[in-house]
């Protein structure tokens, strides 16, 4: 009960971000594999990127449990505060990778003349590009949330009641 | 500020402006890679163009007079491309003034391949400018039940608004991509129940004349499907799209019931079926008394229509000079292609992709078709289909089998490829409804063949003279055609030598005053006399015999004066009498001349070069390609139905290989010594020799001064527009596509400075808004005038120096193999040879005004569906007398400086990497040295850099701007194909010679256009400026944010020390 007590907005926040990075690599794999225009399009970099993302949040909040003082702990705080930076820096390269291998596609698709739009914009096509579209969605939600958890403190000290 | 408290907010603004910086980098890459396309959707330019020194000047003294010659020229098509089928009882010329009842869905709304001018004529415009008055009754049913109008959306990029114009009812306006297509056309009670006609509408239509409209659409991506036609309410008729369907007849049928007189026109690039309308004009059935094809319009050709069909403009007669480019046969499946049409898989297509492809580790790559657009991981090579037909399409087919049928030879008149005659007896009359050349006119003339003269010899010509005779009351414009029948020895039958037995050569007109005569020349090159043995000669030989060149109104007149001349006569089943006193011969002495035409006009010796283009390459015997020794016994199979094997071929290895698209294998152990570029020679240096020379010096010189890395990677993506490379300082040069000009460009876009840019044209004045792109291939092919190519080349060449824009795909020459594949729409002709010789006149035009003018798509893109992979398997005569003969003009003849290739394999062979083709036949044979693009690069796995270099394709048509490298992705590998990168190519010094030849073409082909006194200097762009300041302040502020944090945290820790907290 007082471990959750100790926990400040920013912790809730950043493990919400943490499986919502998660989900935002299933959304993006699937967008990779399944069937139409973007299949077989998987990145092994914008995968990569999004899970050490995932692993500096929770690293991040677990860090911030631990109860060290001294010159370890704030090298802790400093490490636990660079760990969340990173993984927010992580998501908007996700992002932007993501985004640059689709643009193409989503060009041939939405931007095809009319004469050709029935053969471009075909069920399966239209479905491929929808979730690219949504896997923006959810990277650029996962950004600004894991962005905003960084305004917050994860946890108070239980010693001192620093906001770590 | 430096309080433990602040550190959440320092933290976050560190990452805020981190996010920021990799934000507006990644974000500027991305722009940067895309640059040409943000700055033609933001309307920005990323270079200058100093055009001071072009020497290529514009004829036209303002951008208003260029608008208004493109649009006289569109008239022009309209004119003389409107070909009047029939006219039973004169009933054209229309009666000046008189008031017209429009049917038909498409008469209110044709389909149309529209440049989107605002002034744009449609049909009913067109009539109404014409003089013209549209019955008021008809009319009010049909704009209540189409109801044109517009709804708003929102662009889902721009997020601008954008109006489209839409209707509750309309004509079915895609072909779809092989799949059903339903016939849309409001029927007589769908005028009452959906138009609000009143029961007694038809007391109320005072119009004695009625025109009917039907369209069929086209367009890229587009295959019609045989037998696919739905009606209105989805149901399966069993009949072919191209076929009229019970609902349109029922509109001819009340149009008939309502008017004295039915006039139809089609709206179309495909031919249709319309032996009912064609039948004689009587109270029952649908036979009407005019039937006029009308092809694509463009913005202003209906204008051109309209006068045709009034047979005035207001101030001269208008006599229709039109003919058919394509044959109109009762069926349109009935000819032999149609045997072999859309394609289908190999039984055993899967063992492509069971390979580990070391290219491309850890990726699935399929081998399914992908779609006209690409998308999926496959190597593309799955389907297939067999040209078994050789060179027999179109009126080589009905008539040469005609032909045969009446000298009694070769089992014509046998059951094989019947579909329209009676008791299972193949009959002419019975299976075609118009022929290829046929077009009526309203005066009546004559064309005789007054003379021909033959130089037999490589570089040699046919000049034929044709004497026009006006026998009628009104000057107008007489078309001439010349046709050969050539002689079909024992030597072909044994060698498999295939000829036509009426082969079109070339047209002219004159306009020729009421009783007076004109003599028009024709010359043709003498070398597409020769055939080509693939068999024996393995080269073009020229039989000895008779040549019987005549002169007529369109391939069957052409035909019966050979026949007539031959002493055949209609009690020996000729259709008609011929005119046997049309008809000069010359004879080639001795037998078959295998030596004479074995050498181009380059000094290449022509040979085989696509054996394995036939699908009996690889499964020997499987395939009997027709011929006309026997017709009954060698009509095609389909041979999407025998179930073809990869596993039963003894080559199947190589088979696989090629499937594969390993058409080169980049190698290990031979390092190329030139890696970074010997800098000192740019382009600037080009001299006046070297322009005129590829083998000058200087060449090596220059193209030894660019880096390797960019060598290969300026081919590889070398779409949208050509780059600067460093070393050599070329000018950026931006790609335009499209057969009808400079696609959405309007005359003021790249304006220089008014006062000093000869070229300015005031953005808000009619010209600066006016786009130019209002060629109509359908009608440009009809139009049988290669004045008329010449003079849009060069309407086109002008426009190209307005805009600054001077590299254009602008020429569609495909033949039509059939009338099946929507693509028809951007090509001319069924045939080769009225292809050949417009193609040539427009690239003349164009190149008069130095600008690179690229035909495409070269190599058999017949139909659309699969077209980014399907295997065409052919026989090496027709792989050189059907669809590259159709290049052959534009590029040989008329020195081209540009190609871009077809999507679609030579057999096996991806057309992109077919050395054979590309570097054999286009440039070691026809001597061409200019670029050379592949259509739109949708899939990497069927596309490869490597094998593109090797057939000197010099660009490969990916659609990002300033990236010509093999170094831009990851970890500096290419960025699409990762197995490529500098490390690697430079270990294989036949590859990075083979680059720089390419970039050689390229290059040359700058120099010799109006891009050799360019320059370009590249300049800031609002967005990048934008972004670039973005990437500065969120770099700074990211600096001041870290620095902050961590002297918060030291002060922090400091302040910790200080109260002893630890």
């Amino acid at each position: 009960m007082e471990f959750i007590k100790r926990q400040r907005v920013g912790a809730w926040v950043t493990l919400g971000v943490a499986l919502m990075t998660i989900a935002a690599i299933i959304v993006y794999c699937v967008s990779s594999t399944a069937a139409g225009y973007f299949r077989n399009t998987l990145s092994g970099a914008v995968v990569t990127f999004g899970v050490l993302a995932a692993i500096l949040l929770l690293g991040a909040v677990a860090l911030a449990q631990l109860e060290v003082g001294g010159t370890a702990g704030k090298c802790i705080k400093v490490a636990a505060d660079v760990m969340r930076v990173g993984a927010t820096l992580l998501l908007i390269a996700s992002l932007l990778m993501f985004v640059s291998q689709r643009v193409e596609g989503l060009a041939y698709i939405f931007g095809s003349n009319e004469d050709v739009s029935a053969e471009v914009q075909t069920p399966e096509n239209l479905a491929s590009a929808r979730m690219a579209i949504a896997g923006f969605i959810v990277y650029g939600i996962t950004w600004l949330l894991t962005l905003a958890s960084t305004f917050f403190p994860i946890a108070l000290k239980p010693n001192n009641g620093e906001q770590i | 500020m430096f309080s433990r408290k602040m550190l959440p907010l320092w933290r976050g603004l560190v990452a805020l402006m981190l996010s920021l910086v990799i934000l507006t980098s990644l974000g500027y890459g991305i722009a940067d890679a895309w640059r040409s396309t943000v700055d033609n959707a933001l309307g920005t330019q990323s270079f200058l163009t100093d055009t001071a020194n072009i020497k290529y000047k514009s004829t036209y003294k303002s951008g208003e007079e260029l608008m208004n010659a493109a649009k006289a020229i569109s008239v022009r098509e309209g004119e003389e491309g409107a070909v009047v089928m029939k006219n039973e009882g004169g009933a054209l010329p229309l009666v000046k003034g008189e008031s017209i009842a429009l049917f038909g869905l498409a008469s209110y709304a044709p389909y149309m391949s529209a440049a989107g001018n605002s002034d744009a004529v449609d049909l009913v415009a067109a009539l109404e400018n014409g003089g013209f008055a549209l019955d008021s009754t008809v009319r009010a049913f049909y704009e209540k039940l189409m109801n044109k109008h517009t709804v708003t959306s929102t662009h889902p990029w721009t997020g601008q608004e954008v109006v489209n114009t839409v209707y509750d009812m309309r004509q079915n306006t895609s072909a779809g991509d092989y799949t059903t297509f339903k016939i849309i056309e409001a029927t007589p009670d769908m005028w009452e129940d959906r138009g609000g006609a009143a029961s007694d509408w038809r007391d109320s239509v005072t119009a004695k004349t009625a025109i009917v409209t039907f369209s069929r659409p086209g367009g890229e991506g587009t295959t019609y499907k045989p037998y696919s036609a739905l009606d209105m309410n989805g149901n399966a008729t069993g009949k072919n799209p191209l076929a009229l369907s019970e609902d349109e007849l029922s509109v001819v049928a009340e149009a008939k019931k309502v008017c004295d007189k039915v006039i139809v026109l089609l709206n179309t690039s495909c031919a249709m079926e319309i032996g009912e309308l064609k039948a004689a004009k009587a109270a029952e059935g649908y036979g009407v008394d005019a039937i006029v094809f009308v092809g694509i319009p463009n913005d202003y050709q209906f204008t051109g229509i309209v006068n045709v069909l009034a047979g005035t403009d207001g101030e001269r007669f208008v006599n229709p000079s039109g003919a058919l480019a394509d044959t109109y046969a009762t069926i349109s499946t009935s000819s032999p292609a149609m045997m072999n049409f859309g394609g289908g898989y190999y039984t055993d297509y899967n063992i492509v992709k069971d390979f580990d492809d070391k290219r491309f580790p850890g990726v699935d790559i399929g081998n399914d078709v992908t779609g006209s657009f690409g998308g999926s991981a496959s190597y593309s090579g799955g389907y297939y289909i067999v040209e078994a037909e050789g060179i027999y399409t179109g009126y080589n087919y009905y008539e040469t089998r005609y032909f045969d049928a009446v000298m009694g030879s070769g089992n014509a008149s046998g059951s094989a490829g019947v579909y329209a005659s009676p008791d299972n007896k193949w009959n002419y009359a019975d299976e075609v409804s118009y022929t290829f050349g046929h077009g009526l006119s309203y005066i009546p003339y004559t064309q005789k063949l007054v003379s021909v003269d033959v130089e037999d010899r490589v570089g040699g010509n046919v000049t034929a003279r044709i004497e026009l005779k006006n026998e009628g009351e009104n000057e107008g414009l007489l078309l001439a055609q010349l046709y050969v029948s050539v002689p079909y020895t024992d030597y072909n039958r044994e060698n498999g030598v295939e000829k036509s037995a009426v082969m079109f050569l070339g047209s002219a007109k004159a306009r020729v005053g009421a009783g007076k005569s004109e003599t028009v020349t024709v010359t043709v090159p003498t070398k597409y006399l020769a055939s080509y043995d693939y068999t024996n000669a393995k080269t073009y030989i020229m039989d000895g015999g008779d040549y019987r060149f005549t002169a007529g109104a369109g391939a069957h007149e052409a035909v019966n004066n050979v026949l007539a001349y031959l002493g055949k006569t209609t009690a020996d089943g000729m259709t008609g009498d011929g005119d046997k006193t049309n008809v000069k011969v010359w004879t080639k002495s001795g037998g078959v001349d295998t030596t004479t035409y074995s050498h181009s006009e380059s000094g290449a010796r022509i040979t085989n070069v696509a054996d394995n283009a036939d699908l009996n390459y690889y499964l020997p015997g499987a395939v009997t390609d027709l011929t006309r020794s026997d017709w009954q016994g060698t009509y095609p199979k389909n041979y999407n139905e025998e179930k073809i094997t990869l596993a039963d071929s003894p080559k199947k290895d190589e088979w696989l290989k090629e499937l594969r698209n390993i058409q080169y294998t980049v190698k290990t152990d031979s390092p190329e010594s030139n890696v970074y570029g010997v800098a000192g020679t740019t382009f600037a240096e080009i001299t006046d020799e070297a322009a005129a020379n590829i083998d000058d010096p200087f060449w090596d010189k220059l193209t030894a001064a660019i880096t390797l890395d960019e060598a290969v990677g300026a081919v590889a993506h070398g779409g949208s527009q050509s780059d600067t490379l460093k070393n050599i300082d070329n000018p950026v040069v931006v790609q335009n596509d499209g057969p009808n000009g400079f696609n959405g460009k309007r005359l003021s876009t790249n304006n220089g400075t008014e006062g000093t840019d000869p070229y300015y044209v005031d953005p808000a004045s009619e010209a600066g808004k006016f786009i130019a792109a209002v060629n109509s291939q359908t009608l440009l092919g009809s139009g049988f005038n290669p004045e008329v190519a010449l003079e849009w080349g060069r309407v086109l060449g002008n426009t190209g120096l307005y805009i600054g824009n001077y590299q254009i795909w602008g020429g569609g020459l495909n033949y039509h193999r059939t009338p099946y594949n929507g693509r028809n729409t951007e090509y001319l002709s069924e045939d080769p040879m009225l292809t050949n010789a417009l193609g040539k006149a427009l690239i003349l035009g164009t190149s008069e005004f130095g600008i690179i003018n690229g035909p495409k798509h070269i190599g058999f893109n017949d139909q659309e569906h699969d077209r980014s992979g399907i295997c065409v398997y052919m026989n090496e005569q027709k792989l050189r007398e059907t669809d590259l003969r159709a290049f052959q003009g534009a590029v040989e003849d008329a020195g081209s400086l540009g190609i871009m290739v077809a999507f679609n394999r030579i057999g096996a062979i991806n057309a992109s990497h077919h050395v054979g083709m590309l570097k054999g036949i286009v440039r070691g044979e026809w001597g061409f040295d200019g670029l050379i693009s592949t259509d739109m690069m949708n899939n990497a796995y069927y596309f490869n850099p490597e094998g593109c270099i090797m057939a000197t394709v010099t660009q490969m048509a990916d659609f990002m701007g300033d990236n010509s490298t093999i170094s831009g992705g990851t970890g500096g590998v290419d960025a699409t194909w990762g197995y490529l990168s500098l490390p690697v190519v430079k270990n294989d010094s036949t590859l990075a010679s083979a680059a720089r030849d390419c970039m050689k073409y390229q290059l040359f082909a700058f120099a010799r256009s109006a891009v050799r006194n360019l320059t370009t200097v590249p300049v800031t762009p609002w967005w990048e400026a934008l972004l670039i300041t973005a990437i500065v302040v969120s770099s700074v502020l990211s600096a001041g944010a870290v620095a902050v944090y961590v002297l918060t945290v030291v002060k922090s820790s400091r302040e910790d020390r200080e109260h002893g907290v630890y």
